[in-house]
């Protein structure tokens, strides 16, 4: 992550990296105003976070009713375009409080608004270089969240240049700002008697009585200060650092506190149209680089294709090569079928002939037949469709019941026990001793 | 204003979706045309194999006409169908010996010319029996198509020889083999 810090006539940048939740600073480096564009040239990185210290902006507090925050929005922006002369702006608004004016419940807001011009130019230069800004952050506000919600009201004093901002803070939300230019950079007994008239308009004019003095930044190593402050003073650090911070980094506070703006604080003063516009490139260079990994996939797959089709083609002439001369197989085997058909009486006598079962072997069969003490007067065969229909005549000799039906169920059972005989009906009559058996066999 | 900065991101955009859109429809139809050329190899299969088989039909057919030629009598282009008939008739005579046949006259039906024929057959011997019908059954230009055979006593229950009466007809196709 790269965070550009704009202050004055320099330029402060920071490069930090996340590493679980810690986060470590890579490189710090300061440019001039001129060096900027061959910076931006030069850098590869391509999303970055700018803090600014604005000079001409709009602050005040001001009063809305109750209401929801689409609409809160609307009115906070219909306001400033009242109070202040700018038309096209930016603004970032905290709800410090509430008041009760005439018998109403109103909301106290404490407005921050910046010309989108002066956004625009430096946002500009960055687009300008095919860069990404992904929030542009006023530096007074991203000091404001190194400090966290601290009940008591704090006066916060940090420096740019010849400026001094001055700015006070109560449960972490700025509740006023004063920009002051002095003759030198650091603190001085000058500069604790401006703070001292900023402190004396905070208890008079907003009621707030400030606690401490928090200096932030250079100011902290810059401090040369010999008359009685009043109340005390300390230097602006934060708990991330382990320990008291060096110089160096108190120079870079401004880039730094951005790396510790809270993702629920809504401070980015970065308009829609350029969301709009980052979000828009991002989208289309994402969408470019899927349909250019996809165009990769399918030229790899087109040459698969193509080395197929190649196979299938030699593949095909193979075929074509080795294909036997239709024309002359299909008269040929038309003539031959032609002939056939000629044929084909021959083949259905001979299939007719052949439907009627074999009495031969049923003949032969019957020899096999247990006919003790049977007598076979007759046997009758009809053919029927690959059937034939048996009937056999006869009487038993045997004399005495018992053994004329014990001959006679052997003959049954021989019967019974012939391959492809079945037994459809049978009869014995002791008066005549004579039997009949229907039989039929396929 | 400020989305002219995205003039060089668009044209890159639209040359990736231009590429990516000819490399789909490139995709399509090559993949269209692949598809083509394999159902052709297969349909070409299928006539190789279609021809093979039909190449090994007609000679199958040739074998089976060679053996139809060899299963007709040396007669069957020389005589008649009813001559073939008779021929066939006087061989059974021949044959089997003591049968009495009787016929009444030639009929065409279905196709066929038959010839109701009815055999009386004095059985001495049951194996002798057996091989004569047999030998009947083994006719086959012309076939005899047997109806019924009754073998009995004839003349009353003692005494009588054993009679084995076939009824049937030997047939014979009515159209000349090998000519349509």
């Amino acid at each position: 992550m790269v965070v550009v810090s704009f202050e004055d006539e320099t330029i402060r940048v920071l490069y930090a990296t996340f590493r679980r939740k810690n986060i470590v600073v890579d490189d710090a480096i300061i440019l001039r105003n001129e060096q900027f564009d061959d910076f931006l040239l030069k850098e590869k990185q391509k999303e970055f976070i700018i803090t600014n210290s604005f000079k001409d902006f709009f602050q005040d507090t001001i009063l809305v009713p109750p209401t929801k925050t689409r609409l809160i929005k609307i009115l906070i922006e219909a306001e400033i375009r009242k109070r202040s002369q700018f038309k096209d702006f930016s603004f970032i608004y905290t709800i410090t409080g509430e008041k009760i004016v005439e018998r109403r419940r109103m909301k106290e807001v404490f407005v921050f608004a910046v010309r989108n011009e002066e956004i625009k130019e430096i946002v500009n230069k960055f687009i300008l270089k095919g860069k990404v800004v992904k929030a542009i952050y006023p530096d007074i506000f991203s000091l404001a969240c190194l400090i966290g919600p601290e009940p008591m009201p704090l006066l916060c004093v940090s420096e740019t240049g010849l400026n001094k901002n001055i700015f006070l803070i109560k449960d972490g939300v700025i509740q006023f700002i004063r920009i002051a230019q002095f003759l030198e950079q650091g603190i001085g007994d000058v500069d604790i008697q401006g703070i001292k008239m900023t402190i004396n308009y905070c208890r008079q004019t907003l009621k707030i009585n400030p606690h401490s003095i928090i200096l932030a930044g250079s100011l902290c190593s810059n401090y040369n200060v010999t008359v009685d402050t009043s109340i005390p003073i300390a230097c602006l650090t934060h708990q991330s650092f382990r320990s008291q911070m060096s110089s160096t980094l108190l120079d870079f506070i401004s880039p730094l506190s951005a790396l510790f703006i809270p993702k629920d604080r809504d401070i980015n003063l970065l308009t829609v149209e350029y969301k709009n516009l980052f979000r828009t490139r991002l989208f289309l260079r994402r969408s470019t680089a899927l349909f250019l990994s996809l165009s990769i996939i399918g030229m790899v797959y087109t040459g698969f294709i193509v080395k197929n089709i190649m196979e299938s083609k030699n593949r095909l002439n193979s075929i074509r090569r080795n294909l036997p001369d239709i024309n002359d197989t299909l008269t040929i085997y038309d003539m031959k079928k032609t002939e056939l058909a000629g044929y084909m009486p021959f083949v259905t006598s001979l299939r007719n002939a052949a439907s009627i079962p074999d009495i031969q072997r049923f003949l032969s069969l019957l020899s096999e037949l247990k006919v003790d003490n049977i007598r076979i007067d007759s046997i009758s065969i009809n053919t029927g469709n690959s059937i034939l229909n048996v009937e056999l005549k006869g009487s038993v000799k045997t004399e005495g019941y018992a053994g004329m039906q014990m001959d006679y169920q052997k003959l049954i059972n021989s019967i019974a026990a012939l391959k492809g005989v079945s037994i459809k009906g049978h009869g014995l009559d002791f008066k005549d001793k004579g039997f009949h058996i229907k039989m039929q066999y396929q | 204003m400020i989305y002219s900065e995205l003039k060089r991101t668009v044209t890159l955009h639209l040359i990736a979706g231009i590429t990516l859109g000819i490399i789909i429809v490139s995709v399509t139809l090559l993949t269209k045309y692949e598809n083509s050329l394999l159902d052709t190899i297969r349909k070409l299969e299928l006539i190789r194999i279609n021809a093979l088989r039909m190449k090994q039909t007609a000679m199958d057919i040739d074998s089976v006409i060679k053996g139809i030629n060899n299963l007709l009598p040396p007669y069957y282009y020389s005589k008649s169908h009813k001559e073939g008939i008779l021929l066939a008739l006087d061989a059974i005579k021949m044959t089997i010996k003591g049968a009495d046949i009787t016929v009444t006259n030639f009929a065409d039906k279905a196709g066929e010319i038959t010839l109701p024929v009815n055999i009386r057959i004095p059985v001495d011997d049951y194996a002798v029996l057996v091989n004569n019908v047999g030998y009947l059954q083994s006719l086959n230009f012309p076939y005899l198509a047997i109806n019924n055979i009754v073998i009995a006593k004839a003349g009353g229950p003692s005494g009588a020889i054993i009679i084995c009466k076939i009824d049937g007809s030997l047939r014979m196709p009515g159209k000349e083999i090998g000519r349509l």
